[in-house]
């Protein structure tokens, strides 16, 4: 069917003179005596002007930037984090033993931070480093809780995030306990401290940038 | 001075989360990595100078920590210049650092590596 539409015609039917085809210069007087015609308010000088000089802009185009790519390459998409960073009980060897290691660590640097035991007075100035010190590897109690099910746990802080702890227990563990609502006590040769929890909730790297300023009460 | 009395403390964190982090790798290196990552957030805030060599054991994608023998390989490419490249193996990404001695003029504390009695034989 198409073949039948695209053939040229035969010569019988051009001969006639309504299909005679246009010579080009018969064409552009063609085209010139059309846009006349229809720019009736226009000077014939300036219609020339406007056909000779300005361009008619038919379709436009905007590349596309592909900026995109480039930002991958050096971040993480967040699935790719959750699968890497979180502490998976991978052997499930991970004993309490082994954490409190590192709990002696930690006491040795809570005493280097504090410059000895309990110098009489300066409750305050412990209390204060230790708002910016950092808790991984602290024995921690869980004291008061609005939910019962959380007082009395105990432990080593492994990890904190921005709303919770994880703790590993002495039964190797690990209790996910969220710190709002709770106070955790902390206790360094003899010197007990309470945390509460309600007023920590940031991640650890932000607590050590933090001025913490007292709004509203303290208590559960 | 009074300027490092509000960074020691700071930096004495940071410096106990590095060494926590090379004491937890054997156990398990993804705890080394959240502490790691800490320590730079940390850091990040409040805009302190950590020393290079500190800097290039955390590798500065995935921030794990690079142990030439467990973490990352160490390599040396030679040329005119010869170059260390550190690869950390677990995200595959490699720094390259000129063999240079550093007389840096360390005016402010830095945080320090592990004690070698520290960490766990």
């Amino acid at each position: 069917m198409e073949a039948q539409l695209y053939r040229r015609l035969p010569p019988e039917e051009m001969g006639q003179p309504r299909l005679q085809p246009q010579r080009p210069e018969e064409a552009k007087a063609f085209v010139n005596a059309f846009l006349k015609r229809s720019m009736p308010k226009k000077k014939d000088e300036a219609i020339q002007d406007i056909l000779t000089r300005k361009a008619v802009v038919l379709e436009h185009y905007s590349k596309k930037k592909t900026k995109q790519k480039r930002k991958k390459l050096k971040g993480f998409t967040a699935k790719q984090r959750r699968e890497m960073h979180l502490f998976e009980i991978e052997p499930k060897q991970q004993r309490y033993a082994i954490f409190l290691q590192l709990h002696e660590l930690w006491k040795q640097y809570i005493r280097d931070l504090c410059h000895g035991l309990k110098p009489d007075a300066q409750p305050h100035m412990i209390q204060g480093k230790l708002l910016k010190a950092d808790l991984h590897g602290a024995i921690v109690t869980v004291t008061k809780s609005k939910c019962p099910s959380y007082v009395g746990i105990t432990g080593i802080i492994l990890q904190e995030f921005k709303h919770v702890f994880k703790i590993i227990t002495e039964e190797d563990k690990l209790k996910v306990v969220p710190k709002l609502n709770n106070i955790f006590s902390l206790e360094i040769d003899g010197f007990v401290s309470y945390i509460y929890g309600s007023k920590f909730q940031l991640r650890a790297s932000e607590r050590s940038a933090k001025k913490f300023k007292l709004k509203g009460t303290i208590d559960l | 001075m009074a300027a490092p009395v509000r960074d020691r403390e700071a930096l004495q964190r940071l410096s106990f989360l590095f060494q926590a982090a090379h004491w937890v790798f054997p156990h398990s290196p993804a705890l080394a990595r959240f502490y790691c990552s800490t320590q730079r957030g940390a850091a990040r805030r409040l805009v302190l100078r950590l020393a290079p060599s500190v800097k290039r054991a955390v590798c500065r994608r995935c921030c794990s920590l690079l142990l030439p023998g467990a973490g990352g390989s160490l390599r040396l490419r030679g040329g005119g210049q010869p170059r260390t490249v550190l690869r950390c193996r677990s995200c595959g990404r490699s720094r390259r650092y000129l063999c240079q001695q550093e007389p840096r003029p360390l005016g402010e504390a830095t945080p320090m590596g592990p004690a070698p009695e520290d960490s766990p034989a």
